[in-house]
This record gives C-alpha cells, sequence and structure tokens, in this order.
C-alpha cells in the first residue's frame, strides 16, 4: 500500500509569502484624518520653533565661543606666561605687580593689592611699592632694604630701577665679582661689594650715599666714585656733586632722637670718610665737646665722656683734604647716673603670705624677689605673694639703667 | 523603459525628498508639511507591519515622532543613504521605542488588564483552497506580530517596504550576514506559523 503524502501548505509554494506581505503592504493606509491634522500641527509648531532656536543658536554660539576664549585668555594671563627668574625674593608688606611674558615677546603685568610676602621670587620685569618695611634677598646673599613709600623694579639678576623712595643695599662680599647696580631716572649707581643708600628725590634728582666701600656713580652729565662717608647728588639737569655725608652716628642702646644712659661714657660706632675726623658739638652752645678718627676703611668705634645732665649732641666730619660735612640735627642724650627712690613702708607675713607696701620713683621698673610688681602713677605699690624663705628683695630699676636695692627679712 | 521610468521617478523622488529636507532645515513649515505628505504611507506601513496590533491614536504617535524626529536632525542628515532608508531608520528606532514601552507598561499592568487581539483574520470559508488576498494579506500581518521582533522587522523591510538586503542591514544597524540569517529564518517561521493556522 503506497503511503498517503501530508497534503503541502499553499504557503509552501514560492512566492506565497512575498505575495501576501506585498498585498498587505498595499492594503495599509496612512492615518486617519484626525491623526494626519495632529501631525501635521505638530511639525507646524516644531517648525517654527526650531526657526526660533536657529535665529538665536548662532548669537549663542558665538557668544559661547567668545566666552570661551576670554575664558582661555583670562586663564592664561592670569596663570600662564613665563617668568624670568631673577633670583631674588621678597619679604615684607608690599603691593606687587607681576610681569608675565608670552609668545612673541608679549608681555603684561598683573596688579596686586598690598599684601604681606613671605619669600616670594622675583621675576625681571616685576614691581612693586613697599608698604611698609620690604627686605629683598638677592640669590648672592646681598640685601636690599626698602623704605615705605618705595618704588623699584627688577631690571635683572643684581639690577634693579628705584623710581621713588629710599633703597638700603648691603651687598654682600661674596658679590664682589658679580656686580651690582641700581637705576634710577637721574643715574645710575654700580657697585662691588659695599653698603650704600639710594633715596630718590624727585623724578630728576636722587642721592646716593656710601656707608662703606665704593659706589660708581654716573649720570648723564658726569660720573664719580663715592666712597664711605661720601654722597653724590645725581640730576638730569646739574653736574654730578660728590660732597661728605652729614655722619650717622650710632649710639649704643640708642633711640633714634633720645638717648638715655647711666654712664657718662658714650659708645659711638659711625662710617666716615677713610681717616675723617667726627667732631661732636654741644648743639645748645655750639662748643666742641670731643673728636674722634675714622680708620683707613672709614670705620669710627670709640667713646665720648659726657658731663652728667642733659645734653644735645651734634656732629660733623672733617675729612683729611679739609672738607667738611654739614652738622647733623642734635640728638639729646640724658645721662643719668642718680639711683631711683625707693621707700618701702610695710613688709608683713601671714602664713606664707607677704605682704609689701611702698613706693619707688615714678617709671622706676619694681620688682620683689624678681618679679614685677605693679605700681600706681605715683610709683606706689601694695603686693602680695607666697614667700619662700624669709628675705625678701626688692628693686627699683629707672629708664637710665640705675638700680636701688632694699633687702628685709620676714619672721 | 519602464525600468527606466521607475529609476527616474525614484530619483527625482529622491530629490524632492533632498530638497524638502533642505527648507525644513531652514525652518519652511510648508516644506515640513509636503515631506510628511511624501512619506506618511510609507512611515504607516512600516509602522503597522513591525506592531500590527498598534492603535489608531498609538499609530499617530509613532509617526509624530518619527517625522519630529526628521525633522530636528534634517540638518544632520548627510545624503550618505536616501531619504527614504533614513527616515524608515528613525521610524525603526520609533517602534522598537514605542515597543519596548509598551513592554515595560504591560509589566506593570498585567494584574489589572485583559489584553485583546485587536486583529483576527477573515474565517476562511472551510474547504476552500482559493486564496483571499486580503484575508491571506491580514493573515500575514498577524503572523508576523508573533515573530521575534529582529526577524520581524527585517521581513517587513525587505518585503512590505522593498528595502535591498543592504539597506536592511542599514537601517537596523546590522551585518549583512546577519540580515540574511534574520530573512531565512522569519521566512521559515513566517510560513510556519501561516501553515498551522490553515
Amino acid at each position: 500500500m503506497k503511503p498517503t503524502s501530508q497534503p503541502k501548505s499553499r504557503w509552501d509554494a514560492p512566492e506565497a509569502l512575498e505575495r501576501a506581505l506585498a498585498e498587505s503592504a498595499q492594503r495599509v493606509e496612512g492615518l486617519s484624518p484626525q491623526q494626519r491634522a495632529r501631525v501635521r500641527r505638530a511639525l507646524v509648531a516644531e517648525s517654527a520653533a526650531l526657526r526660533q532656536r536657529r535665529r538665536w543658536v548662532p548669537a549663542l554660539r558665538v557668544g559661547l565661543a567668545l566666552a570661551v576664549l576670554s575664558l582661555a585668555v583670562s586663564l592664561y594671563l592670569l596663570f600662564g606666561g613665563t617668568r624670568a627668574s631673577s633670583g631674588a625674593v621678597i619679604d615684607g608688606t608690599a603691593a606687587l605687580r607681576e610681569q608675565r611674558q608670552g609668545p612673541l615677546g608679549v608681555r603684561w603685568w598683573l596688579d596686586q593689592e598690598v599684601r604681606p610676602l613671605r619669600g616670594f621670587p622675583l621675576a625681571v620685569g616685576d614691581e612693586f611699592t613697599a608698604a611698609g618695611s620690604v627686605t629683598v634677598t638677592l640669590a648672592d646673599g646681598s640685601t636690599l632694604f626698602a623704605a615705605p613709600g618705595a618704588h623699584v623694579r627688577v631690571l635683572g639678576r643684581n639690577a634693579f630701577f628705584l623710581d621713588a623712595g629710599e633703597l638700603t643695599n648691603v651687598i654682600a662680599p661674596q658679590a664682589r665679582e658679580a656686580g651690582f647696580h641700581l637705576e634710577t631716572r637721574a643715574g645710575l649707581m654700580q657697585v662691588r661689594g659695599t653698603v650704600f643708600r639710594a633715596h630718590v628725590l624727585d623724578k630728576n634728582t636722587a642721592r646716593e650715599f656710601t656707608d662703606e666701600g665704593i659706589v660708581s656713580v654716573r649720570t648723564a652729565l658726569g660720573s664719580a666714585e663715592v666712597i664711605t662717608g661720601e654722597q653724590a647728588v645725581l640730576s638730569t639737569s646739574q653736574p654730578l656733586t660728590v660732597e661728605l655725608q652729614v655722619p650717622r652716628v650710632r649710639i649704643a642702646s640708642a633711640s633714634p632722637d633720645r638717648v638715655l644712659v647711666n654712664t657718662r661714657t658714650l659708645q659711638l660706632q659711625a662710617f666716615l670718610y677713610p681717616r675723617a675726623t667726627l667732631i661732636a658739638y654741644d648743639g645748645q652752645h655750639g662748643n666742641v665737646i670731643g673728636t674722634l678718627r675714622a680708620d683707613a676703611g672709614g670705620v669710627l668705634s670709640g667713646t665720648l665722656t659726657l658731663p652728667e645732665g642733659v645734653q644735645l649732641l651734634a656732629f660733623e666730619q672733617l675729612a683729611p683734604d679739609g672738607r667738611r660735612s654739614a652738622r647733623s640735627l642734635p640728638i639729646e642724650v640724658v645721662v643719668d647716673m642718680t639711683n631711683p627712690a625707693l621707700r618701702i613702708e610695710r613688709v608683713s607675713r601671714s602664713g606664707a603670705q607677704v605682704r609689701v607696701i611702698g613706693q619707688a620713683e615714678v617709671g622706676a621698673v619694681v620688682r620683689i624677689n624678681g618679679q614685677i610688681v605693679p605700681t600706681d602713677a605715683r610709683g606706689a605699690f601694695d603686693f602680695t605673694f607666697v614667700l619662700q624663705g624669709d628675705t625678701v628683695t626688692i628693686t627699683a630699676t629707672d629708664p637710665a639703667g640705675n638700680i636701688t636695692f632694699a633687702v628685709q627679712r620676714v619672721r | 523603459m519602464a525600468d527606466d521610468y521607475q529609476s527616474d521617478s525614484a530619483q527625482e523622488a529622491e530629490i524632492t525628498a533632498r530638497a524638502l529636507l533642505q527648507r525644513m532645515v531652514a525652518g519652511d513649515e510648508e516644506a515640513a508639511g509636503a515631506f510628511f505628505a511624501m512619506f506618511e504611507t510609507a512611515i504607516c506601513r512600516y509602522v503597522r507591519h513591525v506592531v500590527p496590533d498598534i492603535s489608531e491614536d498609538d499609530l499617530g504617535d509613532v509617526v509624530q515622532e518619527t517625522f519630529l524626529a526628521a525633522l530636528r536632525n534634517a540638518a544632520q542628515y548627510r545624503g550618505e543613504s536616501r531619504v527614504s532608508t533614513w527616515l524608515l531608520r528613525i521610524a525603526h528606532h520609533k517602534s522598537a521605542d514605542w515597543l519596548r514601552r509598551q513592554r515595560v507598561l504591560r509589566r506593570f499592568l498585567a494584574p489589572f488588564t485583559h489584553r485583546e487581539e485587536s486583529l483576527s483574520p477573515r474565517p476562511r470559508v472551510a474547504g476552500s483552497d482559493e486564496a483571499d488576498p486580503s484575508a491571506d494579506a491580514l493573515a500575514v500581518r498577524m503572523a508576523l506580530g508573533k515573530l521575534p521582533l529582529e526577524q520581524r522587522q527585517a521581513l517587513v523591510l525587505r518585503y512590505v517596504m522593498g528595502l535591498s538586503v543592504e539597506e536592511v542591514a542599514a537601517t537596523m544597524r546590522l551585518k549583512h550576514r546577519k540580515v540574511e540569517w534574520l530573512i531565512t529564518q522569519g521566512r521559515v517561521a513566517l510560513r510556519a506559523l501561516l501553515s498551522s493556522e490553515e
């Protein structure tokens, strides 16, 4: 018996599927009128929105590009660029103007407000205006002290420009070969291993004071070597002049304008012209009080004997060649050799507590067993403390350094 | 001669479509309308076959999303493929997105709803071997809906939309071989489904 074959599906016929799919494709229509209208409305609205967007998007893009560009430029200006190191660092309070250098030699400055600077490295082109005492330490150990108000620009390694104010330059001995130069509008000062001061008086005039060593000074109208104890006046319109400095005499433990000592022997120090004579005058009457002589290097160190009481001292220096400096402003020296008054009125003990009542000279510092005790405006004191032992030592020290002792035993 | 005519006509249509796209980029509302009119049926055809049980409202949503996306991205059209292929690719993604959303939705709503088949083939007259073209079309569309999505998409793009295998591969972003395999597998599966329903 022949097996009956399974009837084949009409879908097995060639192209049946394709025909049905094509037929299905033909039978599908578009959207319903409502849906079509909805899609059209949405497209119209989107087109309008796109048109609006296209209007401001280019402007926004340009704005964004400009913003990014300005941000990049700002960041570059703030943090970019190079700084040519001068090897110097600055300490003190100053307004700094940092120089940056970009490609093609483009330079710009970043102005900073007055702020404390601690070991900030100065680059070539930097400028600063000292707001307080400012110290610039150079790579070779030399030091510049800028007085408040001094405006200084860094020209290079060991080279500066003083635009205004006063600058004291202590050039390290090891920098003798390196050299150092300081410019002002009025002229140039060059030096190796010395101490000198420069003071810009105005746009056209500056003064240079050599405190130690030799400074070469040059202006448009001349040049000179200014040695210890001399000063030069640099000017754009006047010939360069060199004269003896008014002596700057340092008195041991002296304040700048008033000296109070408890000895008649006054210790003096100064840098003068080599082998110059320092003449000390009574500033009130003009009498010569004494003379001292500097050594071949201009260093003066000696003593002056004064009578007890208040003295006004003024100084002059006289060079071996007969030149004489102007006289310094008088300084008040008080020679006070009298011990301060000290009166102990009562010392009483209660157990370990001891009470001391007394009176000392006004202005004197009172100590009881080494401990400073408070005094009132008349110098009176009333002090209670715990005593170890049975001896109380009371001292009164006046501003000149004279001391009065009082020792009391308590039981 | 007829082929030449068809080819010329297709070329003209492509030129028109590209011109409309350019005007759409410039924000021309009329061009957007004309572009929609030009491709509305084709996109509906594709969506209805890939998602056979889609409602009229949902179809409107998918078509709208397709054309809005085309409008927004018209400036990015580089002319590397025909405009219709490019638009079909968008419709392909939008349909897939819609199906994904529906799957998620159904998963959450399953406990609360009873899904009814929206399409059902017209019952064939018993004993009749004669093919009814409209019934076959409906049956094949319903059977398509039971195929895995990728097979369905490949068959629709190839036989409903009339794309070449290369164009299908480009639209689906698949390799040529993979598309060939999908079409072969899809045909076998579709034939089996239709035969079993006879």
